[in-house]
């Protein structure tokens, strides 16, 4: 840049001098050779005037692409700021109830029987809280950077989601949900792994039971066959997600709603998990849900799992 | 009664320990559980001191500490906001809405107890 702005003004004032010298002395007719020199030096300042021209315009696209570089990391840096911030507030919530009550038995020798008992089982309930978010953002780190191992096994997916839901039949239970199941007698095997998937599972059936309403719940979970492809549905009554949060929610690092009157449900990281686990298998997972609410509202969570080659050869 | 305390906190375990800890110190106690029934107990209940936590459903404790220092029949309300975010800025947010002190969670019992005592002088 500087060489040919040099080179531009060696130029510039050479020529100008030539033509200064040539109209101050009117009378003396010009030889050739310096009309060539001067035509030569001129067409050296055009040229020189592109290049300048050409490296301004790269400048310029160089420019524009830094500053969108600078705004992605920026954008970047604030959804790590709002992890850590969830992140920071979903830890300190259990220790603040573990502390708390730690102190308050260490201190009061004559809280009774009964009362120790309830202090206690908070303590051990938020401790297992605790461990369970430290589990997720562990396991979202592991399978992020690629060193999560994987143990595929032939599953059979029907064995697989009537598993999950056997296990969470007490929460059901408790919560009052209407539970209906849409699964084959048989379906053709997969390739995955059983916990991994066993775990996307849990995590969508949970979600669901989290936004049914207390007694008036209905879960519907569907396992179908098609085309090379299972398909799990996960169906509720709950309050929907709104389309411009459809994708959001499973990215990690995101959260819908106001951040300070909203908490996070739960961890934020069970969706984003998920969809590592099944894209991993192959799959895709996403989410649909009712337009209004006066169209029953509710979310249905679906995702698909390649059949087995020769299993999807069988099945044809 | 040495004072009245509300309790606003959506948390059900820490507003466990912080009704015990009040209510050992002989402080009459109120719970709300969100910004909304923490706005409308303080007018019912005239509270002495709050315990407010930032993140709760429907107001946020800064919207809750705002109101309450715009209502000058409120004003001698004492304000310890309490919050698991315990960044600078939000602290200097919370002093500068006119809370008296912010309490960053997990909070040490005693020192919290120690600071209600402070903010409410027993009668002589």
């Amino acid at each position: 840049m500087h060489y040919v702005e040099t080179q531009l003004a060696g130029a510039i004032g050479a020529a100008s001098a030539r033509i200064m010298v040539a109209s101050v002395v009117k009378e003396e007719a010009l030889s050739l050779e310096e009309v060539r020199n001067i035509l030569d030096e001129a067409s050296q300042v055009v040229m020189y005037s592109h290049q300048l021209e050409q490296k301004s315009r790269e400048l310029e696209a160089a420019t524009r692409e830094l500053r969108a570089a600078n705004e992605r990391l920026k954008e970047l840096d604030r959804l790590k700021d709002d992890f850590l911030s969830t992140v920071t507030h979903e830890l300190r919530t259990p220790l603040t109830s573990i502390r708390a009550f730690t102190e308050i038995l260490s201190q009061e020798p004559e809280i009774d029987a009964a009362q120790r008992g309830r202090f206690l089982g908070i303590v051990t309930k938020e401790t297992e809280r605790l461990t369970r978010l430290i589990n997720q953002v562990l396991d979202l780190a592991k399978i992020e950077s690629g060193r999560a191992e994987w143990h595929e096994t032939r599953v059979d997916m029907r064995e697989l989601v009537l598993d999950a839901v056997s296990a969470m039949g007490q929460v059901f239970q408790e919560k009052g949900i209407r539970l209906e199941l849409k699964v084959p007698e048989r379906v053709a095997p997969v390739q995955a792994d059983l916990d991994r998937l066993t775990q996307v599972m849990l995590n969508l059936l949970s979600n669901a039971v989290k936004f049914c309403d207390q007694g008036a719940g209905r879960i519907e979970v569907e396992l179908s066959e098609r085309a090379g492809w299972l398909r799990v549905d996960v169906r509720d009554n709950g309050a929907g997600v709104a389309p411009e949060d459809r994708e959001i929610i499973f990215e990690k690092f995101r959260q819908v709603g106001d951040t300070l009157t909203e908490k996070p449900h739960g961890t934020g990281l069970g969706l984003p998990i998920s969809r590592h686990i099944v894209e991993y298998h192959g799959g895709r997972i996403w989410v649909e849900s009712a337009a209004s609410p006066a169209l029953g509202g509710g979310a249905c969570f679906s995702f698909t799992l390649p059949l087995l080659r020769d299993a999807a050869r069988e099945a044809a | 009664m040495p004072g009245r305390i509300l309790i606003a906190d959506d948390e059900p375990n820490i507003v466990t320990s912080l009704e015990f800890l009040m209510r050992r110190c002989d402080y009459e106690v109120r719970v709300a559980r969100d910004g909304e029934e923490a706005l409308q107990l303080v007018e019912e209940f005239r509270p002495d001191l709050v315990l407010l936590d930032v993140m709760m459903p429907r107001k946020s404790g800064f919207e809750v500490c705002r109101r309450i220092r715009e209502t000058p029949a409120l004003r001698a309300i004492r304000i310890v906001m309490l919050s698991a975010r315990g960044r600078d800025v939000e602290i200097d947010r919370g002093l500068a809405l006119g809370a008296d002190a912010y309490v960053t969670k997990p909070f040490s019992t005693k020192e919290l107890v120690a600071k209600v005592r402070e903010l409410l002088p027993q009668p002589a």
